[in-house]
């Protein structure tokens, strides 16, 4: 290494805030990056075996894994034709040392909240996990299952779980325009007399999600450095984040504001723009 | 989110009970083809998996690396040395603590219940405690712990799966430069038929009779861990020792070429 390069670092080490100062002052970031640059985004679909639907996302060092299972159970009383999707984020001190190992922390809690209450029945309509009415339905457990963590969790998990349910292998072509392809359920039967769920061979049922959803996260450091897609160093000097859903349409399907700054109609025109953008390049994938 | 007895409330919990469609019964004639020296994957009886194990993944982890072993994918970081946080554990003056905490993911594996509440992964974090434990050189780091953190993305076996865990572990501490005597290389045996057969898969242990886990240091020639289930005689139990000590061997190779980088 490099004396200059040792003394960069050591700086980056000791005096973050400042270092990061200093290449925004000249509109650029840390890792070369433009102000409304996202990072390189890279996806693997179907890599698990053992899962019913899997898929992993890269954003740019931020790896995330994200596998489905489907289980056979009975449906609640108030809504006898309706399945269970649960997602929960697992963020383990594996995937960096912010976490705490235990129980689940406050961010993904925070998270698998907020994914729960986005895929609802307007994106994922229940009525399709359905076996025999009133007796049993699939639940599909999706675990998202952070690798590597380097911010922007909430993209990442989103595109995953997106992604997982879109499985590639079966996703060869789409129905129509609205309804896309998703994970193959296997066939099963459901047996009267024992009251039992077997799986018979023959090609299974399709899961269908009414609209894909494109993410996309923004954090406001200083209040007047607007950043794309924060990496987990400039997480930590944000105080104010804005997250934006868009659907298939072009349409807001969820937005969110956290932190205490505040953001201006001019940068909320960036944002409408950059997410736009960023629904282009995730169509691509 | 329903509250029902047991439900844990940091979590997005699912109904209180589900279980997986029960599968047809499929051909159970893995027993016939080991007697004719053929398994279900084509390998030969001997011949242990190929392994793919890359280093240095996780960037804020001192070190890390990331397994793949036929169907087992793999993911470690360690951290430390670093002063011990934990309430209650045993400060000792001379030597350091080494944790490890083993995961599964819910998806990873056909033999596990959905947010299984037992002993399990606990025994595993044990296994590997004790494995990897002669390795490093405690002494080294008084006063501090060196903590090992594994999630399986997936797996295809109980004792391959460990064993794979354990080579995992031991790259990931060798990258994170914590001084070790020699990495811990570990396979598995599994005995079907009365003959042994190396780094068993999936529906190869469904059927096995008995089965060794052996980790070992193959440059200091020194046996780590041992775990053997099931009945063999003394002469089954040696033979399968020197087995997975050769395998052991053959894996280690690997193992140091991926550190080398």
């Amino acid at each position: 290494m490099s004396t200059d390069l040792f003394k960069a670092k050591i700086f980056q080490k000791i005096h973050p805030q400042e270092f990061h100062r200093r290449f925004f002052s000249k509109k650029l970031r840390t890792d070369g990056r433009e102000f409304n640059d996202f990072r390189t985004t890279k996806v693997t679909q179907d890599g698990i075996q053992v899962a019913d639907g899997s898929s992993t996302v890269r954003l740019g060092k931020t790896t995330i894994v994200c596998g489905i299972r489907a289980e056979v159970c009975e449906p609640k009383l108030q809504t006898p034709g309706k399945g269970y999707l649960v997602p929960n984020v697992k963020l383990t001190p594996m995937c960096s040392n912010k976490f705490a190992p235990g129980p689940p922390g406050l961010l993904s809690q925070v998270v698998s909240d907020h994914i729960y209450r986005l895929f609802d029945e307007s994106v994922f309509p229940l009525d399709q996990l359905l076996i025999e009415k009133g007796t049993a339905v699939w639940c599909l457990y999706a675990d998202i299952v952070c690798l590597n963590y380097d911010g922007n969790i909430f993209d990442a998990s989103i595109i995953a779980l997106m992604l997982a349910l879109k499985n590639g292998k079966y996703n060869t072509f789409k129905l129509d325009i609205i309804y896309y392809k998703l994970v193959v359920l296997p066939k099963v039967c459901f047996d009267e007399t024992s009251g039992s769920v077997n799986r018979v061979k023959g090609e299974g049922s399709k899961v269908t999600l009414t609209t894909e959803l494109f993410p996309s996260t923004f954090c406001l450091v200083e209040g007047s450095y607007l950043l794309t897609d924060p990496s987990m160093d400039e997480e930590d000097l944000a105080d104010t984040f804005f997250f934006i859903v868009m659907d298939s349409s072009d349409n807001i399907v969820n937005m969110w504001k956290r932190g205490a700054g505040h953001i201006t109609p001019d940068q909320t025109d960036i944002i409408y723009e950059t997410a736009k953008k960023r629904k282009l390049q995730l169509e691509k994938l | 989110m329903s509250g029902f007895p047991g439900s844990d409330r940091r979590l997005v919990n699912g109904p209180e009970r589900s279980v997986p469609p029960l599968e047809p019964n499929t051909d159970g004639n893995i027993r016939d083809s080991i007697i004719q020296n053929k398994r279900p994957s084509g390998r030969e009886i001997l011949q242990p998996r190929p392994l793919f194990i890359k280093s240095d993944l996780v960037n804020n982890a001192s070190g890390s690396a990331y397994l793949e072993q036929g169907g087992i994918k793999i993911s470690c970081s360690v951290y430390g040395p670093r002063p011990i946080k934990k309430v209650g554990a045993i400060v000792s003056s001379t030597t350091g603590n080494l944790e490890c905490e083993f995961k599964f993911s819910q998806f990873s594996s056909s033999w596990r219940k959905i947010q299984q509440r037992d002993s399990e992964e606990k025994e595993i974090s044990q296994i590997l405690t004790q494995a990897l434990g002669p390795a490093v050189c405690l002494h080294m780091f008084p006063k501090s712990s060196i903590d090992v953190f594994v999630t399986v993305i997936e797996s295809d076996g109980r004792s391959a799966t460990i064993a794979a865990a354990i080579k995992c572990a031991s790259l990931a501490l060798a990258d994170g430069s914590i001084d070790m005597y020699d990495m811990v290389s570990c396979c598995s045996v599994s005995m079907i038929n009365g003959f042994w057969i190396v780094d068993s898969d999936q529906k190869e242990e469904n059927e096995e009779d008995a089965s060794i886990l052996l980790a070992y240091m193959p440059s200091s020639q020194e046996i780590t861990h041992t775990i053997q289930t099931g009945k063999t005689s003394i002469e089954q139990t040696q033979n399968g020792i020197n087995l997975c000590l050769d395998a052991c061997t053959k894996l280690y190779e690997s193992m140091m070429l991926s550190a080398a980088y």
